[in-house]
């Protein structure tokens, strides 16, 4: 019986590789019997190559959008069968098979009878080295199998005829009679119609194995994108999944089908998830896109299971020996997970030695010299240790300097419990309370509230859950550790803007005094607090909406801008209203500068775009603030308004930013004179002027809001609101100002003549250089403590505390004051109220009846007003010490009360003896459905992470 | 080496920015221009300075519950009417009266009517609901008609957890009995507190005094501070609240005839101390002032008469040792027969009454009063002067409208009172009349009504209770 071989060339556009191809064809030691070469409309050359090549043999061409199984079929009909050991070796325009690729095919044949369908061993082209398959299979998941490493070096370490489930069409040599039963199938136009068509030869009874004797070398064009064909207009990634998808829904057993549908599903759900979280949104889109292509089609599944099972002789269970383990793809997946986290290392790595390799080359740039270095120095290397480095390094040592002396100035804070006091709640005892508060829309705090969580919660409860839960750790963090890190902040951010080490330096300790010297730290204000900690790295970030920047980096930073200015605007909303002040003038005075360049969306956009994006991002919170709280959800930040603490802001208080309790005004003059100095300077002018602008902007919103009164939570009494954060930010861009015009000041100094501006110079730079070390001075001698305290966090005995954390129903009603000043009262369902349950107190409306309840216990409380009680959740009344007299009197007359023991001095306290109503009142859940805007922000939140982030570029 | 290596990226950035700058002219203009307007909106701030909370008591609904008690042992009458008042609130609602901790029974009263109880136990509880809670008002008067013949007048008063007698004593000549009674449905625990002419008087058994609800409680001063002829007593509860009156008996001469009269109270010690009430004619007058301070206390005597206020002299300043009460004769100063008021100004609070002594041996104590700020009801007692003394308040000229009606609510008599700074006037009701109502007109007005017939009593005038007194109720943040 002879043996008949017809190879059948398919080729588009392979022009590049179609003359080796050819050769190699041509140099076979076996050669072919039949050639047949089918085009599917190649644009370039190739046509006329194969007819000037091949001469004598068929060259078909075919329209463009031809499948490969309609080509393959196309190149059969011209070649009627030779006999009964008739094969057809399936060649690609960009395979090049080893000369003796076919001879060895044959003799593996030949070695083995029964095997109907042989692939070589793939190797790269044109690298010759690399292996790319030695037989394929298809995991649970989808993914293409080959058993190899990424890169695996061809030492013979595969070459062993075995059993496969299938085999690359590049260099398949195939039983004629087998391809023209089966034939490859035309839902799969380009991609995965190797595996179906290994699956259903299986399932046929037919056998795969490999021939790893026979080499082919293969450029794979269309899988790493060389090759753009009309059938991989919708990108290659998606059709080989979406191949991949099709393939295993069709081929897999009937028992698995169900599993695998819904598998496949949520499958390509987590793996568009886990791209998006390693960047890579194309992917991720693609994906989707994939699996939505074929879950649309369920016909075009059923009929090609049906068609299969047709054809199969073979029970599934048969074919099951030739699939991947189940634990294959989890055992991929935390590979991938393991090689991610080393490439972030790695580039880690890399941006840290590029920067360092930028600073010493500026360095030497601005010529400085170390002074003469040993023969011993020179000779160690340059690179010692992170150790070394930090303890070079003078922002490093400046940092940990100040995280000593925040240590040292937290002195009497240490210890007593949590910390409160001021405008500050204490922390609750876990950050799943945040988390909690955040998700839920009702609240147990007082009568029952459906008022929206403020979203400073939510990064505060990342943070505690980022500390194992203690929530208190982050409330510490924040307020102790905050001139450290407003002063990191800051360094980072001036550094980028000035590029000058000494002058960063200075700007970071004169920034992140200011936390301390303002008075908010002490006043536990963490709006203000948590805001400056913020506030440099939103700066940085701004930096990069530059219109010089390249268009992919500043739309990168204008993502990364919105996220800042969103995590700014959580604690302090009033930092909206004047990013998108600055926005607009910002927008405005460049339309005026340079109208050609600012007409352009890409530039105007970047300035406006994250002043919306920001409000998208604290969606919940946007849409549902203003039907409860209304302008007052703009003006007061996060935290009590304790409007008792500061006292009415003067002209000076102003000038030297002192919202309240601060150090001496005078202390920070030097700051304030060396921003004007600043605009003395003509080269740096332009810039200072934007910092002064920032100033103007500050001061006009303290002007505007300085006289007015709010009424927070509808509360009757109106209040000032603390305005701390505009008056940092203007000492923040004085300070920036003072920053860039000292850059190379005293280069510029010394290179005039002498005169006016050199005494002026000196007495602006001595100023300006003791006012941060004087608040650092002050700082050190009155600590961060009063009102800020360390205390126990319960207002009320334990026993009342502990009945209410058994029933939250038990709730303690706690009135304070007295009938000749006023009467305050708050319903508390555990030992008090904690850090965030302020943000939805019930308004002052919604409180009417308990304020009711409550006035007449102070003047004369009748047995229904007990009862009423009761009906309000009040299982205790508690008088702290000193006890209003006639509350006492009444308390102690009033029916269904019954004295109960109150711990301090002076104090008093009252059971109602009536039944209590079980739960805090329900209010009925808001109009708005809060668990969709929830869900909308977490998609915003990730879409702008992905956006914000550096993008993955896809290595194959 | 000349070659530099090349600038990094923000450099050649920066550099890049400033070439572009604005020229320097007009850079130097918009600096100028924003420092100005920096300037200006600092020049702009005026800051609304501290939260201005609202403080203290405002008048409220009418009051829609009452509750009161009075001394009702031995011979004597109760009366319980409703005042007539501005816009008329109608007779809705229920009084009803009984002993305290039993159940009470109906009064039929009407707006502007009085009616006399004839309840017999040691002490009456007053109840009233609606409308008839607004200007209730009771008295309880008795009357010996042996010599000494004497007159003695309490207001019911609603229980409270503050009270102060001056003057009581622990003697033969002079007893006084501490009557306590628990009107609220809760327990009341009170602490008893002595101040003698030594100082603060050491007794036993003072402390955690214990009334269920409904009790009543007589204590005798002999008891808890015997041979001690002037006291002032402190009766705080701790728990609860009561309804003390201090019964009273004191002779002039040893072993000799005693008058009775219930001691006025008052809530707390205080640094100007308005006495009223002092019959215009007596034997005898003694002030007696107590200082429950830690402090010495300088009381300046000033008598408002007729004419105006004057210091009497050789009394400019009376000095009260801590913890002391001391007794000064007032006669040196007021002879005559005007009515008069006395005015204590001292710089710790004090308690004060003047004790005075008819020649028949009845006595009678000037009551602490303050001005008033609304309607104010005194029974009218018969057979004797029922007179009303008003005094104004130094600085300003004052009036009040006194008006006299009878035990149907008819209007039986009245007059306007026009008062000289400081100036203490009087006018006498009609013997047939039941009460009469004292409204203030203009500035500052107190005063009491003073008794003389059958012995001497007096009367306090004190504000009805008609509105609520409401205090400033907020929910705090925390």
């Amino acid at each position: 019986m002879t043996t008949s071989v017809t190879a059948l060339l398919v080729s588009h556009d392979g022009a590049r590789w179609l003359p080796g191809v050819l050769d190699a064809l041509g140099a076979q030691t076996r050669p072919v019997d039949h050639v047949v070469a089918v085009d599917t409309g190649s644009t370039d050359r190739s046509v006329p190559l194969l007819r000037e090549r091949l001469g004598s043999g068929p060259v078909l061409d075919l329209p463009a959008k031809s499948s490969y199984a309609a080509a393959v079929a196309a190149g059969l009909d011209a070649v009627p069968p030779d006999g009964a050991d008739d094969w057809v070796w399936l060649l690609h325009d960009d395979s090049a098979p080893a000369s003796d690729a076919l001879e060895k095919l044959l003799s593996t044949a030949g070695e083995n009878p029964s095997a109907d369908v042989l692939g070589p061993k793939l190797r790269e082209w044109p690298s010759l080295r690399r292996l790319l398959e030695v037989g394929v299979t298809i995991s649970g998941t989808g993914q293409r199998e080959t058993g190899l490493e990424r890169g695996e070096y061809d030492q013979g370490q595969h070459d062993r005829v075995r059993d496969v489930l299938a085999v690359h069409t590049a260099g398949m040599l195939v039983r004629r009679e087998a391809l023209d039963r089966l034939g490859f199938d035309k839902r799969l136009p380009l991609f995965g119609n190797d595996i179906d068509f290994g699956w259903r030869a299986a399932r046929a009874g037919l056998r795969t194995i490999v021939a790893p004797d026979a080499v082919v070398f293969h450029v794979e064009a269309a899988h790493r994108g060389l090759r753009q064909t009309p059938l991989t207009a919708s990108g290659f990634g998606r059709g080989e999944r979406r191949a991949a998808l099709f393939t295993l829904l069709v081929n897999c057993s009937t028992l698995a089908f169900p599993v695998l549908l819904v598998r496949l599903l949520l499958g390509s759900l987590v793996r568009a998830l886990g791209m998006l979280l390693v960047r890579a949104p194309g992917e991720a889109l693609d994906e989707v896109l994939a699996m939505a292509a074929v879950y649309v089609h369920p016909l075009r599944i059923l009929v090609g299971r049906h068609r299969r099972r047709k054809a199969a002789s073979v029970p599934a269970r048969e074919v099951r020996r030739l699939l991947p383990p189940v634990w294959t793809p989890y055992r991929h997946g935390l590979d991938f997970v393991v090689d991610v986290a080393t490439a972030i290392g790695h580039q880690a790595g890399d941006v840290t030695s590029a920067r360092r390799a930028r600073n010493r080359a500026v360095e030497q740039s601005e010529g400085i010299e170390a002074g003469p270095a040993s023969d011993e120095a020179q000779n160690l290397p340059a690179d010692s240790g992170l150790l070394a480095r930090l303890l070079r390094n003078p922002a490093a040592l400046m940092i940990g300097g100040l995280v000593v002396l925040a240590l040292v100035c937290a002195r009497g804070l240490y210890g007593g419990g949590l910390l409160s006091g001021g405008a500050l709640l204490p922390a609750p005892h876990s950050s799943l309370d945040w988390w909690r508060l955040y998700l839920s829309g009702q609240h147990p705090v007082g009568v029952g509230s459906t008022a929206p969580a403020a979203p400073y919660l939510v990064p505060l409860a990342v943070a505690g859950t980022i500390l194992l839960g203690k929530a208190w750790l982050v409330v510490d963090l924040i307020f102790l550790m905050a001139v450290p890190l407003c002063a990191l902040g800051a360094h980072r951010a001036l550094r980028a803007m000035t590029g000058s080490g000494p002058l960063s330096l200075w700007g970071a300790l004169a920034y992140g005094v200011l936390p301390v010297v303002t008075g908010a730290v002490q006043q536990g204000r963490l709006g203000t607090v948590a805001g400056a900690i913020v506030l440099p790295w939103l700066v940085r970030s701004a930096l990069g909406l530059a219109p010089d920047r390249p268009v992919e980096r500043r739309w990168r930073a204008v993502w990364r801008t919105s996220l800042w200015l969103a995590l700014l605007v959580a604690f302090v909303p009033l930092a909206w209203a004047i990013a998108a002040a600055l926005a607009l003038l910002a927008v405005a005075a460049g339309l005026v500068g340079d109208r050609a360049r600012w007409s352009s969306p890409s530039v105007w956009g970047a300035a406006l775009v994250p002043v919306v994006v920001a409000l998208v991002l604290l969606v919940p919170w946007t849409a549902t603030t203003w039907t409860h709280r209304g302008l007052t959800s703009l003006v007061f930040e996060a935290g009590l308004p304790a409007p008792e603490l500061a006292d009415a802001l003067t002209r000076w208080d102003v000038v030297v930013g002192r919202p309240g309790l601060g150090a001496p005004g005078w202390l920070s003059i030097g700051i304030m004179l060396a921003a004007v100095v600043a605009l003395v300077r003509h080269d740096t002018r332009p810039a200072v002027l934007r910092a002064w602008l920032v100033v103007v902007v500050g001061l006009a919103v303290v002007v505007v809001l300085a006289p007015a009164t709010f009424h927070p939570a509808g509360d009757p009494t109106g209040q000032p609101v603390w305005l701390g954060f505009p008056l940092l930010l203007v000492q923040a861009s004085g300070i920036a100002a003072a920053a860039l015009a000292g850059t190379g000041a005293r280069r510029r100094l010394s290179g005039i003549s002498f005169g006016w501006r050199q005494p002026l110079g000196v007495l602006v730079v001595a100023a300006a250089a003791l006012s941060p070390l004087a608040g650092l001075g002050w700082w050190v001698a009155t600590g961060s403590a009063d009102p800020l305290t360390s205390t126990r966090a319960t207002q009320v005995p334990t026993y009342m505390s502990d009945a209410a954390a058994t029933d939250p129903g038990k709730g303690i009603l706690v009135v304070r004051g007295s009938r000749s000043t006023r009467f305050e009262y708050v319903l508390l369902h555990g030992a008090g109220r904690r850090l965030g349950e302020d943000s939805v107190r019930p308004t002052a409306s919604d409180e009417r009846s308990l304020t009711r309840l409550v006035t007449d216990l102070t003047t004369g409380p009748q047995p229904e007003d007990v009862r009423s009680l009761a009906a309000h959740g009040v299982a205790f009344v508690y008088a702290p010490a000193p006890a209003d007299v006639v509350l006492v009197g009444n308390m102690d007359s009033a029916s269904g009360v019954t004295p109960g023991s109150a711990v301090h001095r002076g104090s008093r306290a009252w059971q109602i003896q009536a039944a209590v109503s079980g739960r805090p009142a329900q209010r009925p859940s808001p109009d708005t459905p809060r668990f969709w805007l929830l869900i909308a922000q977490a998609l915003a939140v990730l879409v702008v992470l992905v956006l914000a982030a550096p993008s993955r570029r896809i290595v194959r | 080496m000349t070659e530099t290596p090349a600038r990094p990226v923000r450099a050649r950035r920066r550099a890049t920015s400033q070439t572009r700058a604005p020229r320097g002219g007009r850079s130097a203009v918009l600096a100028v221009v924003l420092l100005i307007v920096a300037g200006v909106l600092v020049a702009l701030t005026r800051s609304s300075g501290r939260v201005d909370e609202a403080h203290g008591l405002s008048t409220g609904p009418l009051v829609g519950h009452a509750i009161a008690a009075c001394p009702t042992a031995g011979a004597g009458r109760t009366m319980l009417g409703s005042a007539p008042l501005p816009g008329d609130p109608g007779s809705g609602g229920h009084v009803s009266a009984g002993p305290p901790g039993s159940p009470t029974t109906d009064v039929g009263l009407s707006r502007g009517e009085s009616v006399r109880l004839t309840e017999k136990s040691t002490a009456t509880r007053i109840l009233a609901d609606g409308a008839l809670a607004a200007g209730l008002f009771g008295f309880r008067t008795e009357r010996t008609l042996e010599r000494p013949r004497t007159r003695s007048l309490i207001a019911c008063a609603p229980p409270r957890a503050d009270w102060w007698f001056t003057g009581a004593g622990g003697t033969l000549d002079h007893r006084s009995r501490l009557l306590l009674v628990n009107v609220d449905e809760g327990p009341a625990v009170v602490d008893l507190q002595v101040l003698g002419p030594h100082g603060p008087v050491d007794t036993v058994g003072t402390r955690g005094i214990t009334l269920a609800p409904g009790a009543v409680k007589q204590i005798p001063m002999s008891d808890i501070a015997p041979q001690t002829g002037d006291l002032a007593l402190h009766v705080h509860a701790n728990r609860g609240r009561v309804v003390a009156s201090m019964r009273d008996e004191f002779a002039a001469h040893t072993a000799g005839a005693r008058g009775r009269e219930w001691l006025p109270a008052v809530s707390r010690a205080s640094r100007v101390v308005r006495l009223a009430g002092l019959p215009a004619r007596a034997e005898t007058r003694r002030v007696l002032i107590a200082n429950p301070s830690d402090l010495e206390a300088i009381v300046t005597v000033r008598v408002s008469a007729r004419s105006g206020t004057f210091s009497p002299t050789g009394l400019e300043h009376v000095t009260v040792g801590p913890g002391q009460l001391r007794s000064v004769s007032l006669d040196p100063a007021l002879h005559g027969h005007d009515p008069t008021a006395v005015q204590l100004t001292s710089r710790v609070p004090v308690t004060a009454t003047v004790r005075s002594v008819s020649r028949g041996g009845d006595t009678s104590y000037a009551a602490e009063v303050l001005p008033l700020s609304g309607p104010a009801v005194a029974p009218v007692l018969g057979k004797g002067h029922s007179t009303v003394q008003i005094s104004g308040g130094s600085g300003a000229a004052a009036s009040a409208q006194v008006v006299a009606y009878d035990a149907d609510g008819r209007r039986v008599g009245g007059t306007r009172i026009d008062l000289d700074p400081g100036a203490t006037r009087s006018w006498t009701a009609d013997p047939k009349a039941a009460y009469v109502v004292v409204t203030p007109e203009q500035g500052r007005v107190y005063g009491a009504l003073s008794y003389r017939g059958d012995g001497i009593t007096q009367a306090p005038l004190d504000t009805l209770t008609v509105r609520v007194r409401q205090p400033v109720v907020e929910p705090a943040w925390r």
